[in-house]
């Protein structure tokens, strides 16, 4: 008899859940979406109860389309958003304010302060990462150092989809990507919470969960109130999940040492798995969602990618959006065909991606966007085609810091998410970074992941290796090496010139 | 009545306008020509063309104005400045006219400077020699041509060319002749020591006039052709920006304008020679006898707009031909929807290199800022306050020079926008004003045919006459400081980017 998984993966914008059979086969999902709060630049909260709705409404939709028994459901696992400072709730489990989540950089000063008196190899040697105000930990700071009246009445933080988990099953928990992912306060060797930098940081280890899960462990069952709700048996199993770049970096089949994949949708995520040995303070680090207690997942991410391009669409490409609309040819493409014949670097043309600040490996809040060496011969097209090769830049950038730790990376790296959807970008990424590029034949994302670990939680699949079952490539895109020796030169412009601004970019985030 | 005629050899066209005697503007009418570029970075034209173009122009404008040919009294030149005609000893074209824009001559420039020095060259033209100067371009013809060369007899500016066809006489003024590189702009004279350094013969140069004086009249056979009397006086007019600032008034210390056309000039008026000794502004002499101007150029100003409607703003060019609008009005209303300081986006507009103040062939435009935040609005405002930052860099030279500025004159296609007055205003700092006869050079040059009939009792006089200035704007004050501490920052960016245009080009 076959045996049906549910994965539901808690998005920034949206949350998603999906069904599929024991081998990976789609069945039905669901999707819902929502706005994060932004009160100022820079700010990006929410309240969690949006998401737990969100949770209930996606797995009951996707049940319902589904139309298998729900005796015929094995159970369900939750991955969910980088949750940043989790959400302070006391001790009824009462949320005490909306969470800061990872896209939120307000505590600058938390970040200065740990800089000025935190010595990299203390809080780098124990964590395997460094500081940023992308970190939950500089977050939970911030709330003591600005919501005295909150603190007090912290009992514990909670990331988004533990919170979910603990309303579906009354357990509290977190699993080990969650935990790691927080930075700071966890010991990346010892995967647990560190007390000594506990201590320096002044975050109360109480105040974080004790029990820490690998994410396919069964946490808890789902309570009856929940189960009518979803037209779920009560006392199905909810699996623990994780932080979603590593679930979906599952999902894109990554198991071993070598292997990566960028997941270029809006913004990029480049990531790898290693046995722990290959650290850097320039990347994020944290144990992978299999093999929770061997292996490392280390990623970079830009805070841009698909963004550069919807940004140019929407704003220089209106004609290309009607003709979409009349011919049904996306938008996209037809901005493509038109940079085509454009050769490699733009003729001169080097765009910084930094329209939304950046995140690794520069980490700098105040960087921005750049267009240079416009001249009255190149064209939109010119422009449009050095956005793409911007994002191209980014993740060789990203790329680059993890090979400086001696990491071994395959020769191809596997690509997923919207960008992939244009094999003119795709090319791109492979003569910028010199990987060939390795498309996966279908659009996997978290949800798939989850679903895999619910099916590994329970059971019903035997081990993490069976997810190459699961996924198939189409051909592979090769590096063209007459464009990567152009790219080379463009690429070392590219590095510098951000070099040369970032003192000029700072002075303009500050008078702005 | 009295009518005198300004005649403006431009670079796309020949634009001609018709006044009376007592200044008012009484018609106007323009006739294209071709610009030719047979490599990149080279500009040629025809002087046949021009000549052809001047004749479109003045029938035209006598069918537009009504005014009977017969009551014209005096003609004035003025053109594009730099360019040169090479015509042999019967008078004949012996090759295209090289421009003012055109870029070839870079290694003869250095062959100049090395040659003579650069201090004397400052001591004596009072500008470094560039690639657009007519001196580097005999020497490229002397280097690339010699057939040509050999055969050399006069070499002439464009409106000068116009003049030998219009009166039979060469001659040419201090203003254009400032701009050759060969001139002694402190002594308002031929140099013969430049001349001569360079093995040139001081007989292809004809002689030069001032201003306001007359070198000549009418051909019987081409008064007849347009129905003109005989007798018409020619005077010797000036190199476009020197005239344009008589149609603007720029004759009394401490009135500068600020034209926005393709190109951007600062144009500030100086009682004395007085020179800028990094060579970023040039010292040519003016249109008003004894007198001399200060002027820094930047080469991408409303070129810049355009720039950015043709690649960028496809959308309201066709809107503005829907609406039979104006583009710039479009794209003008649109930077209002923006904020000050477009939310911290900056643009450089060298998107054809820059002369003032960085002479940089290699430089480039460079939106510096953008966030995902950032619409298509802010890019114009970025675009109009960057052209304006640029604009402000020659107020700082000129400034630095003790040269006074009191009050600015807005001219050009962009000083049609509300907007962009605005943000000049609050950039320069400075009161500005609109001229209400905007007609650029010709206007200038048809004043000074008047002067030199005798109308007027000299430019000055004319210009108190015939020039009204219009709406004043003071700068506003939060706008003001808003730009000042931008500008800070916009400044510091091109030393930061300098190194990386050179090595894109590579």
């Amino acid at each position: 008899m076959c045996m049906y998984l549910l994965g539901t993966d808690i998005g920034t914008n949206g949350t998603k859940t999906v069904m599929v059979d024991e081998k990976g086969n789609f069945i039905a999902d669901a999707f819902v979406e929502y706005d994060v709060i932004t009160p100022k630049p820079s700010w990006a909260e929410q309240w969690p109860d949006v998401w737990l709705d969100a949770v209930v409404k996606t797995v009951a939709r996707c049940v319902e389309k589904a139309k298998v028994n729900p005796k015929d459901i094995a159970g369900l696992a939750i991955s969910g958003l980088y949750g940043g400072s989790g959400i302070p709730v006391d001790r009824d489990i009462k949320p005490l304010r909306p969470c800061l989540i990872w896209m939120d950089r307000r505590a600058r000063k938390e970040t200065q302060w740990v800089k000025d008196n935190v010595p990299l190899e203390k809080i780098f040697g124990i964590t395997g990462n460094y500081v940023d105000s992308y970190y939950g930990f500089t977050k939970m700071m911030w709330i003591r150092n600005n919501e005295p009246e909150v603190w007090e009445k912290i009992y514990q933080f909670v990331t988004p989809k533990d919170y979910v988990v603990y309303c579906l099953t009354g357990e509290l928990a977190t699993d080990y990507s969650s935990a790691g992912n927080i930075g700071g306060v966890f010991d990346i060797r010892r995967r647990t919470w560190s007390e000594e930098m506990c201590e320096i940081l002044g975050i109360p280890r109480r105040m974080l969960p004790e029990r820490i899960y690998k994410s396919s462990d069964i946490v808890g069952k789902l309570k009856k109130e929940f189960a009518e709700k979803m037209n779920l048996l009560s006392g199905m199993p909810i699996v623990a999940g994780g932080i979603d770049a590593p679930v979906a970096q599952l999902a894109a089949g990554v198991l071993g040492p070598g292997e990566h994949v960028a997941m270029a949708g809006t913004s990029m995520c480049w990531g790898t798995v290693h046995d722990g040995t290959y650290l850097t303070p320039f990347l994020v680090s944290f144990p992978y969602v299999v093999y929770d207690d061997t292996l490392i997942y280390t990623f970079g991410g830009s805070a841009t990618s698909g963004a550069l391009a919807r940004w140019f669409r929407d704003q220089f490409g209106r004609l290309e959006k009607e003709a979409e609309k009349d011919f049904g040819i996306s938008a996209y493409t037809l901005l493509e065909l038109q940079a085509r014949d454009i050769p490699p670097g733009s003729e001169g043309i080097i765009v910084l991606p930094y329209f939304m600040g950046e995140r690794s490996p520069i980490w700098d809040p105040d960087a921005r966007g750049t267009i240079l060496g416009l001249s009255l011969y190149h064209t939109r097209a010119h422009v449009y085609k050095a956005m793409l090769e911007a994002a191209a830049y980014a993740l060789r950038h990203n790329m680059e810091e993890a090979l400086k730790t001696g990491m071994k990376l395959n020769p191809e790296c596997w690509i997923v998410g919207g960008v992939a959807r244009s094999s003119f970008w795709v090319q791109i990424f492979a003569d910028v970074t010199g990987f060939d590029m390795k498309r996966l034949s279908k659009d996997v994302e978290a949800p798939f992941g989850d679903a895999f670990l619910a099916g590994l939680g329970t059971g019903v699949i035997d081990k993490p290796e069976r997810i190459k079952e699961w996924v198939s490539f189409r051909p592979v895109i090769k590096v063209d090496p007459e464009r990567k020796a152009i790219y080379d030169r463009y690429y070392e412009l590219f590095r510098e010139l951000y070099e040369s601004t970032k003192g000029v970019m700072k002075r303009l985030a500050d008078i702005v | 009545m009295e009518y005198f005629v300004g005649i403006d050899v431009g670079t796309t066209g020949c634009k001609v306008v018709l006044i009376d005697a007592n200044g008012e503007l009484r018609g106007k009418s323009v006739s294209e020509y071709p610009l030719y570029t047979p490599r990149p970075n080279w500009a040629e034209q025809n002087p046949e063309d021009w000549w052809q173009g001047t004749l479109q122009a003045l029938k035209k404008v006598f069918e537009v104005s009504g005014v009977n040919p017969k009551d014209v009294s005096g003609v004035g030149l003025t053109g594009q400045m730099h360019g040169s005609v090479f015509l042999d000893a019967e008078g004949r074209v012996l090759r295209p006219a090289i421009l003012w824009c055109d870029q070839r001559t870079a290694r003869e420039c250095q062959e100049i400077t090395e040659k003579i020095g650069l201090e004397r060259i400052m001591q004596i033209n009072c500008n470094p020699v560039l690639p657009g100067f007519t001196a580097p371009k005999i020497l490229w013809v002397k280097n690339n041509e010699p057939e040509v060369y050999a055969k050399i007899a006069k070499v002439l500016l464009p409106k000068d060319y116009v003049r030998f066809r219009l009166s039979g006489e060469f001659a040419t003024d201090v203003s254009d002749a400032s701009g050759t590189s060969l001139f002694d702009v402190p002594k308002r004279t031929w140099s013969q020591e430049l001349i001569q350094a360079l093995d040139f013969s001081p007989s292809w140069f004809p002689p030069s006039f001032e201003s306001p004086e007359v070198t000549g009249y009418i051909r019987k056979e081409v008064a007849s052709a347009l129905g003109m009397r005989d007798g018409v006086i020619v005077v010797a007019g000036g190199g476009d920006n020197a005239a344009g600032a008589i149609g603007t008034g720029i004759v009394k210390p401490g009135l500068v304008s600020a034209s926005l056309g393709t190109s951007g000039v600062v144009f500030a008026f100086s009682d004395e020679v007085r020179v800028d000794p990094k060579g970023r502004v040039h010292t040519f002499c003016h249109a008003v006898p004894g007198k001399w101007h200060v002027m820094g150029v930047m080469l991408s100003a409303g070129g810049s707009l355009r720039w950015f409607r043709d690649v960028l703003g496809l959308e309201e060019k066709n809107m503005a031909l829907l609406l039979e609008k104006d583009a710039y009005e479009l794209l003008s209303e649109e930077a209002e929807k923006s904020a000050p300081g477009a939310e911290g986006l900056l643009f450089l507009p060298y998107l054809t290199g820059e002369r003032t103040p960085h002479a940089d062939p290699f430089a480039r435009g460079v939106f510096f800022g953008i966030t995902l935040k950032h619409r298509k609005n802010d890019l114009v405002r970025a675009v109009m306050e960057g052209v304006a930052f640029g604009m402000r860099d020659s107020f700082e030279i000129i400034k630095e020079m003790g040269i006074p500025i009191e009050e600015v004159r807005a001219i050009g296609g962009g000083a049609r926008s509300r907007l962009w007055r605005k943000i000049q205003a609050a950039v320069y700092q400075v009161p500005l004003f609109g001229v209400k006869v905007d007609e650029g050079p010709a206007f200038g040059a048809a004043l000074l045919a008047a002067v030199g009939k005798g109308v007027f009792r000299n430019v000055e006089e004319a210009c108190a006459q015939a020039v009204t200035v219009t709406e004043k704007i003071l700068p506003d004050s939060d706008l003001m400081a808003q730009y000042e501490r931008l500008y800070r920052i916009w400044r510091d960016l091109y030393p930061a980017l300098s190194p990386f245009y050179r090595r894109i080009v590579e």
